[in-house]
């Protein structure tokens, strides 16, 4: 199994963040800039997580997770979605599209970190 | 954003107090002869988070004392070293230094040199007991100290989410993150699968029993089941504490790898005591559920969770809240017009929703504000402690209401007045030993402190069983320091309030506790200050009573509200004495301009609100030329204040005028009245004080 982690945000300074963090802790980074490309990009692939944002144009997070849970190869592939704290209902929401867990944002490196080793 | 640390360390100030005092009650609740190992576990463990603590946000100083104290704990929760009423007295004095450390810690301040030799003196002492023969070395062999491998941990059960494995849950994950917070063992739960024929294999049916031996907390096992945990499908138990005897199921899961679940089968076997004593036909199931509710409440007392939250943030709540009150009910106003013409019925309904609901609003913000009159009190044990102690009184203290709620600032504003009130009580109230049993009292004095809300005021009570106000040598004190003219005899309850006027005192010998007398006008001052009010209740012999009845809150005032010209102003009502009205040639005018009133033989200076303020005249005074006046007092001064129109007493809010505008003599705030314009609430002390140095440089 790849060791790569594909990153979905429409903001690219988190992509940046989240990227930058992972690489520093030896993964590979694929990057979508929302749900749509994300899918284009995941599909035919070997991911070992996918880390995505809720509100994104095109197609958002949501929806993402539940279009690659429908993709064989990503049945039960943990994906994990990035959510505000105000949104406790969005982790209902998250699991109940087929979501593994989330991130609780703001967040520091360190978190990201320790969440990522929670589902790996 | 402000530096985290500075966060973290104002964090550690709050914590670092809270276990200070949690230190000081259980050391004072400690019965010498009769020691519970517990109580003396919480006295090292509050020792211990300080010290750690304090090394970790960079006060090394508080690091080092507390260690101090918690190295002389460590023996005695052992059972190694007795607990003695000398430690206990060493060891406040330990409480004491650390809030003297933590005071000046806050404040950027070393230690002062007094409290440092305190200390090293203390940590000698304490040293000094530490290796001489505090206990004589046991000949026999130590009585078994509680065993070493007594377990802190948690027992967990844990139902798998059905859709686990489809959320891409690794169940694998949690076991490792658990074992890397202690020791795990895992019963296994089969017992949930459903028949081959109903067996869906991406379906999770799993569930264990864990046992977890760890020092972690709660929140960090909790964490772990972060992504699985759906309401009931997690329940962690902590294990018996160390020094307590575990149930008889705990030991045989950690010794005879019972599991749990047929230790929870056998135990289910079992019926609850209600259930067993109905049956027995020894009780009605009704008398069983209310004394279940009646534990049920006291349960979610004690767990009630809390959240931290400036203060700052929760005053701009209720600024804001007091506007939205305002803006409602300018609304109101103007849509009721709107309403009355159209026959709008919906807008109408929906406007009373809007005044309940703002109201609500309201009164639960304001709630925010209020704390348990518990952080008055608590300082009270440890103080009546060290009086008994120092004037050789036996004394009990009662605390009653202590979850009445007051408004935050009041409680760091009555700290002052109510030590003083409680040091009277003791020095003055309660008789020596030699006189209680000459009178048949029984040896031991008792004061009560009391709180409970009543009317819309909040009564806090001091009481003593002692002596009682004496009325005839308060006359006789009160004649001698001219308060009184010779021969005048008011009732009883006048007469105890001559007890706050300035300089008075009748405590026969000046002691070190209660000082000479100055300081009980300084408890009404503060007292009226807060918008309150004393009373005195006092029987000679049986025990004296005084009552602080107080607003709610300081946001909100009780006001006279009045006409002068074209202005409304708002007096607050604690300041008010009477209104009355007078012919115009019962004021005279001396010396120059000034006008005094004869009021019952005493002359009281007139003061011309309108004149003061500089308003123009406004429409005529609705009592034919006859002035109307509102006599007032603060600090001892009192005046009579010339008044257009009484128009009512109502609650108002105040509002800040230095804050919108800029400081006004004379004017401590300004309120929103209903109809949306705005009153000010007149300064009584403040107006006073202009007056009588007015009336000095006139002089």
């Amino acid at each position: 199994m790849g060791n790569c982690i594909l990153t979905v945000d429409d903001s690219s300074t988190m992509r940046q963040m989240i990227a930058f963090t992972l690489k520093e802790a030896g993964f590979e980074i694929l990057e979508a800039g929302d749900g749509a490309e994300a899918l284009d990009r995941a599909k035919g692939r070997k991911l070992s997580l996918v880390i995505t944002d809720v509100n994104m144009p095109r197609m958002d997070g949501i929806t993402l997770v539940k279009e690659l849970r429908a993709l064989p190869e990503f049945r039960f592939t943990p994906i994990l979605v990035l959510t505000t704290e105000s949104g406790l209902d969005m982790k209902q929401k998250g699991k109940e599209a087929g979501a593994t867990g989330w991130i609780v944002k703001p967040f520091s490196p360190e978190k990201l970190l320790e969440v990522v080793n929670k589902v790996l | 954003m402000s530096d985290p640390m500075e966060q973290f360390r104002n964090a550690f100030f709050e914590e670092a107090t809270e276990l200070a005092d949690g230190m000081e009650a259980t050391l004072l609740a400690l019965d010498i002869g009769a020691v519970e190992t517990e109580d003396l576990h919480t006295i090292f463990r509050a020792a211990h988070s300080i010290k750690g603590n304090a090394g970790t946000f960079g006060f090394p100083a508080i690091a080092a004392f507390t260690h101090q104290l918690e190295s002389v704990m460590d023996p005695v929760r052992q059972g190694i070293r007795p607990m003695t009423s000398e430690l206990r007295e060493q060891l406040l004095q330990g409480v004491d230094l650390i809030r003297s450390h933590l005071h000046h810690a806050r404040q950027g301040e070393p230690l002062p040199s007094r409290d440092q030799q305190a200390q090293d003196l203390l940590v000698e002492r304490i040293r000094g007991q530490e290796t001489a023969p505090a206990l004589p070395p046991p000949a026999a062999p130590l009585p078994p100290a509680p065993s070493p491998s007594a377990a802190t941990g948690f027992t967990v059960r844990f139902e798998a989410p059905r859709e686990a494995f489809r959320r891409g849950v690794n169940l694998e994950r949690i076991f490792r993150d658990l074992g890397r917070l202690g020791t795990l063992q895992a019963w296994p739960d089969a017992s949930r699968l459903p028949g081959l024929d109903g067996l869906d294999p991406e379906d999770c049916h799993l569930a264990w029993d864990l046992r977890l031996e760890t020092s972690a907390s709660r929140a960090e096992v909790e964490e772990v089941f972060e992504f699985v945990a759906e309401g009931d499908n997690l329940q962690i138990t902590p294990l018996t504490p160390a020094g307590q005897v575990p149930p008889l199921g705990e030991i045989l899961e950690a010794e005879a790898g019972v599991s749990p679940a047929d230790v929870r089968e056998a135990l289910a076997r079992q019926k609850p005591l209600g259930e067993l004593l109905v049956e027995a036909g020894k009780v009605k199931p009704e008398a069983v559920s209310r004394a279940l509710d009646q534990q049920q409440k006291k349960r979610s007392q004690t767990d009630a969770a809390t959240l931290r939250v400036s203060t700052e943030k929760i005053d701009r709540l209720v600024n804001l809240v007091g506007e939205l009150v305002i803006t409602q009910a300018m609304l109101a106003q103007a849509a009721q017009q709107a309403v009355h013409s159209t026959g709008e019925e919906r807008m109408a309904s929906a406007l009373l929703q809007l005044d309940r609901q703002t109201r609500e609003l309201q009164e639960r913000v304001m709630g925010i504000r209020m704390v348990p009159v518990e952080m008055v009190f608590s300082r009270f044990p440890r103080m009546v402690h060290e009086l008994g102690k120092q004037l050789g009184k036996d004394l009990d203290l009662t605390l009653e209401g202590q979850a009445t709620e007051l408004d935050k600032t009041f409680i760091e504003m009555l700290v002052d007045p109510m030590t003083h009130l409680v040091r009277n009580a003791v020095d003055h109230g309660i008789e020596t030993r030699e006189e209680r049993a000459r009178t048949g009292k029984p040896a031991t004095g008792t004061i009560a402190l009391r709180a409970y809300s009543r009317g819309g005021h909040i009564h806090i009570e001091v009481k003593d069983d002692g002596r009682g106000l004496d009325p005839e040598r308060i006359l006789r004190k009160a004649v001698e320091r001219g308060l009184l003219p010779a021969g005048a005899r008011p009732g009883d309850e006048e007469l105890y309030l001559l007890i706050f006027e300035p300089g008075f005192s009748t405590a026969e010998q000046v002691s070190d506790v209660s000082g000479r007398g100055v300081g009980m006008d300084v408890v009404r001052q503060n007292i009226r200050a807060l918008g309150g009010r004393i009373e005195v209740d006092s029987r000679p012999g049986q025990g004296s009573t005084f009552r602080l009845v107080l607003p709610l809150t300081l946001a909100i005032l009780d006001g006279l509200t009045v006409r002068v010209a074209e202005e409304t102003f708002v007096f607050p009502l604690a300041s008010v004495l009477e209104s009355f009205q007078c012919r115009p040639e019962d004021i005279r005018t001396v010396k120059g301009d000034r006008e005094v009133i004869n009021l019952r033989g005493e002359f009281i200076p007139v003061i011309r609100l309108q004149r003061l303020l500089d308003l123009h005249a406004g429409p005529d005074q609705e009592s034919g030329g006859r002035p109307l006046l509102v006599l007032v007092e603060a600090e001892g001064r009192r005046a009579a204040m010339s008044v257009d129109e009484l128009l009512g007493q109502q609650q108002v809010v105040i509002k800040s005028l230095e804050t919108h505008y800029r400081r006004v003599e004379g004017i401590s705030g300004a309120t929103i009245l209903g109809d949306g314009r705005v009153a000010l609430i007149l300064d009584v002390p403040g107006i006073l004080r202009l007056e009588a140095g007015a009336a000095l440089a006139q002089a």
